[in-house]
């Protein structure tokens, strides 16, 4: 498993996201014990190279990963929002987003891909 | 692992451990090194303290509920708005997943559930093996055999409403410069029947009650008058420590106007309900 990065290991970076029995964590925060049973999503179980997630289409259609480390986290705080929110608003996906740094700070192209990936069909 | 409170208490009789709930706490500081557990007490399957009751009028929560499960509760109607607005103020979607209620009250320091629970007039259970105690949130650090296994929330009573806010240097997820927690209830003719106000820092670095602005507060309207009164009443009575955040006179400044703001929200929507 390589998409699943440790940033800060403090919880501020969200570079380690992923979901647990469907919520969001820092997975930098838990112990391993504690996922013993539980149902775990990374980036690994998103898409595959050949049926990519429409979310990582619409990254790669809007170049919107420049040195990528952030990349992983992001996408799985934007799953994680779409199953909850189909149709989020530019505000609901910003807010959401402030679990995550890129310090790249290439924001303004990840806000676009996630709100293309909203609108377009599931793959 | 601990899947009931009685193992936990039990274990906790060895000496020298650490509770382990949420997390998004204890690790951060264990890897500053501000801490050295030399053993930890993983409570991530002991759910039987994670719930939200209504009990006799009053709310009870457990201390294993997350912050999300507090602030999405249906028994918690709008005038919770000190509770509701920590969607927008406490950390961000993972820290409200991952971070509890208990753990919040227990690790200390500037903290926004203390100063929420204290104006809400909640309590805290603290159990032990062979007892319990009760305190206020400010006060409830558990002793290293106790842990906290739930707050009570007693009905606000008629024409009341509660608010809390944070000023931050950035729009979210930054540590808050100023905090501030509001009950507020006002009698049949608008004027303060009761009021009750915590800040993050009143003196140094302790958060704390604002028992003169209230004090000031009772028997009065809520006009540009009686705040201005009382933001001078609060500048005169706080002594916040400074940090690379703000200075002391920057947080006394802030404190006034939001306290002020809060005050005016709360009379807002009291007004508006009746």
């Amino acid at each position: 498993m390589l998409s699943v990065k440790e940033g800060c290991s403090t919880g501020d970076c969200g570079s380690c996201n992923v979901l647990v029995n469907g919520e969001l964590v820092n997975s930098c925060l838990m112990l391993s014990v504690q996922a013993r049973g539980a149902d775990i999503l990374t980036l690994e179980g998103l898409g595959t190279e050949e049926r990519p997630h429409r979310l990582q289409l619409a990254f790669v259609d809007f170049a919107a990963s420049q040195c990528g480390f952030c990349i992983p986290g992001i996408i799985m705080t934007a799953k994680y929002l779409l199953d909850r929110h189909p149709s989020p608003s530019e505000e609901d996906i910003r807010r959401m987003l402030t679990a995550n740094i890129c310090r790249c700070g290439g924001y303004t192209r990840i806000v676009e891909a996630v709100k293309k990936a909203a609108a377009g069909e599931d793959r | 692992m601990p899947e009931t409170l009685d193992q936990v208490l039990e274990l906790l009789q060895a000496g020298d451990m650490t509770l382990f709930a949420g997390g998004t706490d204890l690790i951060p500081m264990m890897r500053r090194g501000r801490i050295r557990p030399r053993n930890v007490i993983d409570l991530s399957h002991v759910n039987g303290l994670r719930y939200i009751r209504v009990e006799d009028g009053s709310i009870i929560v457990g201390s294993k509920t997350t912050i999300k499960e507090l602030v999405e509760s249906h028994l918690l109607d709008h005038r919770y708005a000190a509770i509701k607005n920590l969607a927008r103020y406490f950390g961000v979607e993972p820290t409200r997943t991952m971070a509890t209620v208990g753990g919040n009250l227990a690790s200390g320091g500037e903290r926004d559930l203390p100063q929420i629970f204290e104006v809400l007039n909640a309590r805290v259970r603290l159990v032990n093996r062979s007892g319990e105690r009760i305190a206020g949130p400010l006060e409830c650090r558990p002793e290293p055999w106790e842990l906290i296994s739930e707050i009570m929330i007693p009905e606000l009573g008629p024409r009341a409403y509660t608010w809390f806010s944070k000023f931050e240097k950035r729009a979210a997820n930054g540590i808050g410069v100023v905090t501030t927690a509001v009950f507020l209830q006002l009698n049949v003719s608008g004027r303060v029947e009761d009021v009750r106000i915590t800040l993050n820092r009143v003196v140094g670095k302790k958060p704390g009650r604002l028992y003169h602005v209230e004090q000031l507060l009772r028997g009065r309207m809520i006009d540009d008058g009686t705040l201005r009164e009382a933001a001078q009443v609060l500048e005169d009575d706080i002594d916040p420590a400074p940090d690379f955040r703000a200075s002391s006179e920057f947080r006394k400044h802030i404190s006034g106007i939001l306290v002020g703001r809060a005050l005016m929200e709360c009379e807002r929507r009291v007004i508006q309900a009746v």
